[in-house]
């Protein structure tokens, strides 16, 4: 196992040198670094363009620079932006809001995913795998951007309003009591038991949403899910108040980014789960006369999540990168508006540190799948 | 699989004609006249079919697939089509009839009892006056050209480099995949970003830049199929009488996986179309002058609260331009492969 994963951190060395000077190349020839400072109509004009070559190294050849940079790097330095901040502070602290809202939005989606995914699998051609199919197909079509859009736009709006001014209504107790309905109803099976079950459910969630709309009449709440940023500015309150203004502005990107993934781990952990419920050794499981759930739960299970281990690991790029839009949406200074900032102002420093960091995370997240694919599926031996 | 059950093949019906007498059941009851082996002729009026010909039959009786090119048609049509015969064009400044300009398109005759009507401006205008339905239909021709820029590029750089790979093994495999590693590791809304910006060539430059760049899965995916391909004995054959690599590779193995290539290709047009509308949100993609379907949500992302349709339709045309594709792809790869499980990813 230590062999292997040096043998992959070896390989992994040459495409992360030739990944960065491809990015380096790239993001040199795509503008000129002193072009703001050109138009100026500054009187020490000359001394501020000479001083910002000066600082960004802008006077030297290509592979000097290079050199120059990468050397710094492997050392800790990501050198400066135009306006003579540190990169790898800069970094450090967009890094930190990223995961934030990554981290989120990976453990929800593949929550939902994985418990979604395994569902449809087990009750395949019913209303209810029907209808995660349809959703997850209309995920995956949706671009991220304009759902978090609409989401900012709309959700959040309407949610806060309804939050000041709460009660269900009579459209609240018909969509929530009909979803609860036709989801139990398509996923219990004998007609019998179906009608006694939905009926049962109807009547519990008709009781208990009774209960809570009598909780929430005459109370109001204040404006609670924010649209900007990842926390109020100077916001001064106890713990509690600290986390509840946290989640308030996680919320939303958070959901924005999880919906997609989740579509994907989903479809995935279905074809997994069905492909896994027709091997023979399940089949011999059932023979042996083991309750449906023991199968499920001890022997197709564990078998069948395998694969959504290697995908998730392998998604984290596409979830950086779609935090890199979401981040653009919601107004966090992460490090995708650090990136697009950079780009947008041709600032090189930090564009390459957020190619580093991306490659790298990507790098380590393929050696992670592997890892976990031979220790969950003692069918591979890595050598 | 409804071929399946209607017409057993020949083979078939034989083997349950042998086998019919020996079993139980049959033992017990009155053994059944084998019907098939006495009206051989109708056996033998099945018409041939080739392997085009069952691929369609099997793509045409694919409802969703049907449903999704129709809708794909539809879009394209109006998109080139539509966009010339309207009477306005998506530059076009015009006078507001209804000062918040808002859409005069009628769907629900009972609602104001107008019935079915286009009206003036059926997607609204903006606050400057452009026509909404004019501009959608650019955006969405201009989104929909770059999408199959896109993929018919990153189909070909992905095929050749997958199929050399797969095909020649050893030291070219290595570098080749090391190589798709390293454009791999580059997040890729990074490299277009970055690219976009220094290319000002417009939309065109754009979609062969996406398409240099998004062709690593389609590589891999020929890369395996070509590795079991070049075990296969008329591989082999080929080989052993003097055919050259490139004619093997172009003339015996290609054609054994155009289904893979034809089906990634689909699929790649709606990730394309994602891709490019994403870039040109953020602001990398095509830019303002010209038009496409993410520029225009970005334009109007913050007149979402006093003109929600200038936000709406193009992020209809969006999902249902990416979602018809996504089914035709879906259809495609159930046609070409119909031994494949029918299990979905």
């Amino acid at each position: 196992m230590l062999a292997f994963v040096i043998r992959r951190l070896l390989v992994a060395i040459p495409i992360l040198i030739l990944s960065t000077m491809l990015a380096f190349v790239l993001v040199t020839v795509s503008g000129d670094p002193l072009e703001d400072l050109r138009q100026s109509q500054n009187p020490n004009k000359e001394q501020l363009i000479a001083a910002r070559r000066e600082a960004l190294n802008l006077d030297e050849p290509l592979p000097k620079r290079y050199w120059d940079w990468i050397t710094g790097v492997v050392r800790g330095d990501f050198g400066q932006t135009k306006q003579g901040q540190d990169v790898g502070a800069l970094l450090w602290s967009a890094i930190g809001i990223t995961l934030r809202l990554v981290l989120a939005a990976v453990i929800l989606s593949i929550i939902i995913g994985v418990l979604v995914g395994v569902v449809s699998a087990l009750h395949q051609y019913t209303g209810f795998d029907y209808a995660s199919t349809f959703l997850s197909f209309l995920f995956f079509a949706m671009p991220v951007f304009w759902f978090a859009v609409l989401l900012k736009q709309f959700g959040a709006i309407e949610i806060n309003d309804w939050l000041q001014n709460p009660g269900i209504g009579f459209w609240g107790y018909a969509i929530i009591t009909f979803l609860v309905g036709g989801l139990v109803w398509s996923l219990v099976h004998g007609r019998q038991r179906q009608i006694t079950a939905t009926a049962v459910s109807v009547g519990v969630t008709l009781v208990v949403l009774f209960l809570v709309d009598m909780w929430l009449a005459d109370r109001s709440f204040s404006r609670w899910i924010a649209t900007v940023g990842p926390e109020t500015p100077n916001f001064e309150g106890s713990f509690w108040a600290q986390v509840g203004d946290w989640l308030g502005h996680m919320i939303l990107p958070t959901i924005t980014l999880a919906v997609i993934s989740s579509a994907v781990y989903s479809r995935f952990t279905r074809a997994s789960m069905l492909e896994t419920l027709k091997t023979d050794y399940v089949r011999t499981a059932r023979a042996k006369g083991l309750p449906e759930k023991r199968v499920v739960a001890r022997h197709a299970l564990r078998t069948g999540l395998i694969p959504i281990t290697t995908l998730i690991a392998l998604d984290f790029g596409a979830i950086l990168a779609g935090a890199v839009i979401t981040e653009n949406v919601f107004g966090w200074k992460g490090m995708g508006s650090l990136f697009v900032n950079g780009l947008r102002t041709v600032d090189p420093y930090p564009v390459l540190g957020f190619m580093v960091v991306v490659g790298f995370s990507v790098i380590l997240f393929n050696l992670l799948a592997d890892i976990a694919y031979a220790y969950l599926d003692p069918r591979i031996r890595l050598a | 699989m409804p071929e399946f059950k209607s017409r057993p093949s020949p083979s078939q019906v034989l083997k349950m004609a042998t086998v019919a007498p020996s079993a139980e059941g049959a033992l017990r009851s009155p053994p059944e006249p084998p019907a098939p082996l006495q009206q051989p002729e109708r056996e033998f009026t099945v018409e041939a079919r080739t392997q085009r010909q069952m691929v369609m039959r099997r793509f045409v009786r694919h409802r969703l697939a049907m449903a999704g090119l129709v809708v794909f048609l539809l879009i394209l049509l109006a998109s080139t089509v539509g966009a010339r015969l309207w009477k306005y064009s998506y530059n076009d400044i015009l006078p507001k009839p209804d000062p918040r300009g808002a859409p005069t398109l009628d769907v629900i005759p009972w609602l104001d009892g107008d019935g079915l009507a286009w009206g003036e401006h059926p997607f609204g205008q903006d606050n400057v006056g452009h026509d909404h339905l004019a501009r959608t239909l650019r955006g969405a021709q201009k989104s929909i050209q770059i999408a199959l820029i896109v993929a018919l590029v990153a189909t070909a750089i992905g095929t050749t480099i997958g199929a050399a790979a797969g095909y020649f093994g050893g030291r070219v495999d290595t570098t080749l995949m090391r190589f798709t590693d390293v454009v791999l590791t580059i997040p890729l809304l990074v490299v277009a970003a970055a690219l976009g910006r220094s290319l000002e060539g417009g939309p065109f430059a754009l979609a062969f830049v996406l398409g240099v760049l998004t062709w690593t899965s389609l590589a891999r995916v020929i890369r395996s199929d070509f590795l079991s391909l070049r075990e296969k004995e008329f591989v082999e054959a080929a080989r052993a009488v003097g055919v050259p690599d490139r004619r093997i590779i172009v003339k015996h193995m290609l054609p054994n996986s155009i289904g893979l290539i034809i089906v990634n290709a689909t699929l790649a047009v709606a990730t394309a179309v994602l891709l490019e509308t994403a870039l040109s949100f953020l602001g990398f993609g095509v830019r303002p002058p010209d038009t496409s379907l993410g520029q225009i949500v970005s334009e109007y992302q913050n007149a979402f609260s006093t003109r929600p349709w200038l936000f709406w339709w193009p992020g209809v045309f969006i999902i249902a331009i990416a979602l018809s594709i996504n089914f035709i792809g879906d259809g495609l790869r159930d046609a070409f492969d119909p031994k494949q499980n029918r299990v979905r990813a």
